[in-house]
């Protein structure tokens, strides 16, 4: 009688120790995996910053991407353009990130240029909205669009055109020409708008 | 999504190769990513614009056209209704769906079935009309408002700039 209690409770026993440890080894990867997706979602900017800082998965980058992306980000520098475009090998990505008002870091190991006062850094710095940084300036789209108005066969190469006829660069270079020789012709009898070309620099 | 996307911009490409609107030129800016494109917009005449050529960027998002693209003048140019940075600030552009200011009605924000020719349109009739209301540069708006000779004036050298002078 004794040694059966002694056996359903030694079988209980090992009954319990044999669950305990099956749930255990079951819980254990399972929680771990929780543990691990939970570190890396709250963590997502560290982690690809990692990958990145080894070497591993970073994309490559045109200087015609760093240049897609300082036209609308004139006030961040080309390290930090190009490391955001190393992280996200996508210039939308990264023109969005600024849109949002997002800091971008420097790339490991590179020491920033030090800024003069009323420089890029200390304007970033008073404005938290990136609409609100100027970047209204001229832009001279004879050199932009390598249109050489002095050479007499620039004007040969556009008299005789259909402008249907044309790509869309050559479209884009027909009608800066264009609007230049008829800017040219408007000068010639608008007297005011001639005075401003001997106006002083624009402020804005 | 982005194949949606993709196709739709085809065809809008297709259709402003075959029938551009005048004043206006847009196309990708690269063979390789039909989601940037370059414009050229002329200055509508009869406004201080008149006879510039300015440059900017349309950045199509990957749900297009469910949602809308942004529009970025670069560089940026002095408009009450365009951010120092150069984004455009019209209804057009703005997400569907009603304004929560009450100011923009729903039919007049972005809906799938605008286009890149409209968004241009728009552009072209914000810069003969600014809209000061709904300001997006302070200054500029300021300035168009109170001191409105000086404001044709700063916009005038930056077309004639914009094309050599």
């Amino acid at each position: 009688m004794d040694s059966n209690i002694l056996s359903i409770i030694i079988t209980l026993l090992l009954g319990v120790f044999i669950l305990k440890w099956f749930l255990q080894s079951d819980a254990h990867p399972s929680t771990d995996r929780i543990n691990r997706t939970q570190v890396r979602g709250r963590g997502s900017t560290g982690q690809r910053a990692r990958t990145s800082g080894n070497g591993r998965n970073e994309h490559t980058v045109t200087p015609d991407m760093i240049q897609a992306v300082q036209n609308v980000a004139p006030t961040m520098d080309v390290e930090q353009i190009r490391y955001a475009l190393k992280q996200s090998g996508s210039v939308e990505i990264t023109v969005e990130r600024y849109l949002r008002g997002e800091n971008f870091p420097f790339p490991p190991n590179y020491t920033p240029p030090v800024v003069p006062n009323g420089g890029r850094h200390s304007r970033d710095e008073t404005s938290n909205d990136p609409r609100k940084r100027s970047n209204i300036k001229s832009d001279n789209l004879l050199t932009k669009f390598k249109i050489n108005i002095n050479d007499p066969n620039c004007d040969a190469e556009f008299e005789s055109v259909e402008f249907s006829d044309l790509d869309m660069d050559q479209r884009r270079r027909y009608m800066v020409w264009e609007s230049r020789r008829k800017m040219e012709k408007r000068l010639e009898t608008d007297s005011e708008l001639k005075s401003l070309l001997n106006d002083t620099p624009i402020s804005v | 999504m982005s194949k949606t996307a993709q196709k739709r911009l085809l065809k809008e490409l297709q259709q402003l190769i075959r029938d551009s609107p005048p004043g206006i030129v847009a196309g990708p800016k690269s063979e390789d990513n039909i989601f940037v494109w370059d414009c050229l917009i002329q200055g509508p005449p009869d406004t201080p614009y008149e006879g510039g050529v300015f440059n900017a960027e349309l950045h199509f998002p990957k749900d297009y056209p469910l949602s809308p693209p942004k529009l970025i003048f670069t560089p940026s140019i002095l408009h009450p209704n365009i951010y120092p940075n150069g984004e455009v600030c019209i209804s057009i552009l703005h997400s569907p769906g009603n304004d929560p200011h009450m100011y923009e009605l729903a039919e007049e924000r972005w809906s799938p079935v605008q286009s890149v020719e409209k968004i241009l349109l728009s552009v072209m009739s914000m810069l003969s009309e600014p809209n000061i209301e709904s300001g997006a540069n302070i200054d500029a708006c300021i300035l168009w408002r109170d001191n409105r000779p000086e404001f044709e004036r700063q916009v005038k050298m930056t077309a004639l700039k914009s094309l050599g002078f």
